[in-house]
């Protein structure tokens, strides 16, 4: 496709001059490599952390207008843009509280372990064709990979923080991710049949003519759902369940290391997003008669599924423990299992 | 299995009736809320507040100490002092006090008195730094 | 204090979890102590006394009327309620016969304050199953009741508005038409509620089924209100025992069959209707006339007793009053209806999940200024 405006053209125009200036110095082109990757790694990191923001404000937002109310008003004008990063500010001068019968160290490793492979994630998501940290060809595994890492340290933050409510949280976490993760993998499963490929810039060329969300429109609800439960919100909060179990695992946390849970927990809302725009809703492809950036398309799409997921976080009830439970087994992976063999039928029939 | 599949489709219709209600209020209701500072709700008039005493036209308290109010009161929290005034022949109060801390404002201290010079105010935030700041004596409640 | 070293079914160790009395949703400072096997409780025994004021001995030492105000902090959700049995009380005890006008505006007032706790109970059951926007949606609907109550008693919370002998003022004039605009409002609210909660499939799964209460155990711990109707018992003491002038008025019973949280639930939907239907047949009899009736300025009751049962939203709400031909009364009893309720908890708790014991405990519905008082 010949596409000659966006974002990517500056990128890669910045990137040709970076590799021709290093060559003028006679430097291998390994240096300059290293150089873009950490200048994109600095970019992509300043879109996490202010798009977490605007999550958080938009999630206030809409909670506030769902119920009758406004949400913040006051603090930076308009609207109370500024709330969130007030809160920020709040967090970081907040008092760091470690519980006396902590297992210290793991208390004080599980935020960071929660935020890392959440950012990872990001490597391989495509913002336009050539916008991307590395294409690997394994792209879609890797962000399933690193999203089920995040199990792990809600369960340290759990385990460690020697409550019963955060043990609670910790553990209701690790069944429910794992049983989760299944269907959210082989939804994505049979929209990699089709392509063929784990490339997301593969995935999302294939849909160049029609998207997957109307080929595969159970995959896309399957998705969804299973979405949802991996990043832990309602109607599958279960871990952080406010009216059962205080807080879930983070109960025991304070200040910053609170502050990491919950950007790592919308930053895992904005990759669920991110990705179902990718993989099921043609990602940085816009219609030809609107000669937007491809980045801007996927946002636009991004932020529709994130204010689905926000609206349905404000209108549902929690399931059960074991509800949840018999709903991931009985009903998402048999339908999952059903549509894989429906694709491949298809497919078979087609070819 | 045709049953499970209807159960599957009833509930997800159940659950796309909630979402368009919380769309419904998203969209087209109007916040109901009072932003408080900037604006104020307006209370009704016979709104039980903070007790004040009245005084007539000339600007003389019309109290006289009949301590009706002070009997009145389940908590307690009113207290005078009261003398005969050598002046008019007149019982008076010297003293008079409130404590708003142990006030549960019931407004039976208001309907007892038999002179109609104790009334609520209709403000309905007082605060303090300390709790002898909630203790209103004769020259903050007596209003001129 | 539940023994710790309770073993499960399969002989491990059990798990001891202390719920409240800081905790969001045990409604106040109930604590409950648990034992858990894994998500399942093994036993439970609620703690109650976080709240305890020693309502009762204080009112040995108010006069009649101070003592009606105090009422109002029993359960503070639904203070005319309280109000009402204990200015009934005195009236036995005085022999007063109130004017009508005076009935009508108690019953009113009394069904305005049903409405507001049984919205109340809709937002709270729904948080408690994890709904916020619910509990944003009545305690909006209860503003709009509290609003009518301002206008006509002066306070938002505690109302403090029966007097002995009648009430303390009459009502606004706007009152019966915002009333009226309120009932319509409310009704079409109760649609939303219904799309957004009751008919809801998760809620129902997480509510059908569950702390299931059978009709002899109602009897047997003598549970009454929506608990003991949501299990099949149609005993509601504004018609059975009739006080007031509720026999003037039309209105069903609603009953439910199976005992469970949904029930229970439901049943406070279909009162609240009910609730509407009384309040629309009182605006439309009421007519101008006197509000209280000729009391001493000193009530002083000749030496003597009574009980006055009444319904409150919550179930049966009783008051036991001795005179000694003073000022004060001698004893002052309240049969709590939270207080009583509440001990099902026991029998019924064992065998639910963490998640239900939030949902049964909602579906109950207590209040902890009542239980303690
Ligand atoms: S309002 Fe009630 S509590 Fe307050 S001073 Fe008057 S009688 Fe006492
Ligand atoms: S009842 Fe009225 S007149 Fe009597 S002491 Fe109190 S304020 Fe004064």
């Amino acid at each position: 496709m010949n596409v000659s405006y966006g974002l990517e053209n500056i990128w890669l125009w910045f990137t040709a001059l970076l590799e021709k200036l290093f060559g003028w110095f006679g430097l291998p082109y390994i240096f300059a490599y290293t150089i873009e990757k950490i200048i994109f790694a600095a970019a992509l990191l300043a879109f996490i952390s202010i798009s977490v923001l605007f999550l958080i404000w938009m999630e206030r937002k809409v909670s506030a207008h769902i119920q009758s109310r406004l949400g913040p008003m006051h603090v930076g004008g308009w609207h109370g843009w500024a709330q969130t990063i007030a809160d920020m500010v709040k967090l970081l001068f907040k008092e760091d509280i470690i519980p006396a019968k902590a297992d210290k160290w793991v208390h004080r490793i599980a935020p960071i372990v929660v935020f890392v492979p959440s950012l990872m994630a990001f490597l391989v998501i495509p913002f336009e064709k050539n916008l991307i940290g590395q294409d690997l060809n394994v792209g879609i595994l890797l962000i399933f990979a690193f999203s089920s890492l995040a199990v792990l340290a809600i369960i340290m933050g759990g385990w460690a923080s020697n409550n019963k409510y955060t043990l609670i949280g910790g553990i209701r976490s690790a069944a429910q991710m794992v049983s989760y993760e299944i269907p959210l993998v082989l939804s994505v499963l049979s929209v990699v049949m089709m392509v063929g490929s784990l490339k997301l810039n593969d995935i999302v060329e294939a849909q160049s003519r029609v998207w997957f969300v109307f080929s595969q429109p159970l995959a896309f609800m399957l998705y969804i759902i299973a979405g949802t439960a991996e990043v832990n919100r309602t109607p599958f909060d279960l871990p952080e369940a406010e009216s059962e179990i205080v807080s879930g695992y983070n109960t025991e946390y304070s200040g910053l290391k609170y502050g990491f849970f919950m950007l790592s927990e919308f930053t895992n809302m904005l990759i669920v997003s991110l990705v179902a725009a990718t993989v099921f809703m043609g990602g940085w492809l816009g219609p030809k008669w609107l000669p937007l950036p491809g980045i801007i398309w996927l946002l636009l799409k991004t932020y529709l599924i994130v204010f689905v997921l926000m609206w349905v976080r404000w209108t549902f009830p929690r399931l059960r423990v074991d509800r949840l439970m018999d709903f991931g087994w009985k009903i998402l992976i048999p339908l999952a299992f059903i549509n894989i063999f429906i694709t491949g039928l298809f497919m078979v029939i087609f070819k | 299995m045709i049953s499970y599949i209807i159960k599957i489709l009833k509930g997800s219709w159940s659950l796309l009736v909630g979402m368009k209600v919380t769309l419904k209020y998203f969209l087209f209701e109007k916040a109901v809320t009072v932003r408080y500072p900037y604006e104020k709700r307006k209370v009704a008039p016979i709104w039980r507040g903070t007790l004040r005493q009245l005084c007539d036209d000339k600007g003389e308290e019309i109290c006289d100490g009949c301590q009706i109010c002070s009997r009145v009161c389940p908590v307690q929290c009113i207290s005078m002092e009261v003398f005969k005034d050598p002046a008019d022949n007149k019982r008076k109060t010297s003293s008079y006090t409130v404590d708003f801390g142990r006030c549960m404002y019931c407004g039976l201290c208001v309907e007892s008195c038999p002179k109609k010079c104790l009334v609520h105010t209709t403000d309905y935030a007082f605060v303090s730094f300390d709790r002898e700041g909630l203790v209103l004596g004769k020259d903050k409640l007596v209003k001129r | 204090m539940i023994d710790n070293k309770l073993k499960d079914k399969d002989g491990f160790e059990t798990m001891y979890l202390n719920m409240g009395p800081q905790h969001p949703s045990t409604h106040g400072v109930l604590r409950l102590g648990l034992v858990l096997d894994g998500e399942v409780i093994v036993s439970a025994e609620p703690d109650i006394g976080y709240l305890h004021r020693g309502m009762e001995k204080l009112a040995e030492h108010r006069t009649y009327q101070a003592n009606i105000a105090m009422s109002d902090r029993f359960d503070y959700v639904t203070s005319m309620n309280n109000n009402f049995v204990v200015a009934l009380a005195i009236e036995k005890l005085l022999g007063v016969e109130i004017p009508k006008r005076a009935h009508y505006l108690r019953i009113l007032m009394a069904e305005l304050n049903r409405v507001v706790n049984h919205i109340l109970l809709f937002g709270f059951f729904a948080m408690d199953l994890g709904a916020t926007t619910a509990l944003i949606f009545g305690f909006r609907e209860r503003e709009e009741v509290l609003d009518l109550f301002e206008s006509v008693t002066g306070a938002r919370l505690t109302y403090n508005y029966f007097r002995v002998g009648g009430v303390a003022r009459d009502l606004p004039e706007d009152f019966i038409q915002k009333t009226g605009a309120f009932i319509k409002l409310m009704r079409k609210r109760i649609k939303d509620y219904d799309d957004l909660v009751t008919n809801n499939v998760i809620f129902r799964d997480r509510s059908v089924g569950i702390g299931k209460i059978s009709k002899e155990d109602i009897l047997a711990y003598s549970l009454s209100g929506p608990v003991m109707r949501a299990s099949g018992i149609k005993y509601d003491i504004r018609k059975d025992d009739t006080y007031s002038v509720y026999k003037e008025f039309d209105f069903n019973i609603p009953t439910r069959e199976d005992g469970d949280c949904f029930d229970r639930y439901l049943l406070r939907m279909l009162e609240l209707r009910e609730s509407l239907k009384i309040i629309e047949q009182v605006l439309v009899k009421l007519e101008p006339g006197e509000i209280m009736a000729k009391v001493p300025k000193v009530i002083k009751p000749p030496a003597g007793e009574a009980y006055i049962r009444t319904e409150s939203p919550k179930g049966e709400l009783s008051v036991y009053l001795v005179s000694d031909g003073t000022v004060n009364p001698y004893r002052f009893h309240l049969r709590a209806p939270s207080f009583i309720n509440l001990q099902i908890l026991q029998k019924i708790l064992p065998g639910v999940k963490v998640a239900d014991v939030i949902a049964i405990l909602g579906s109950i519905d207590i209040v902890l200024g009542e239980v303690d008082r």
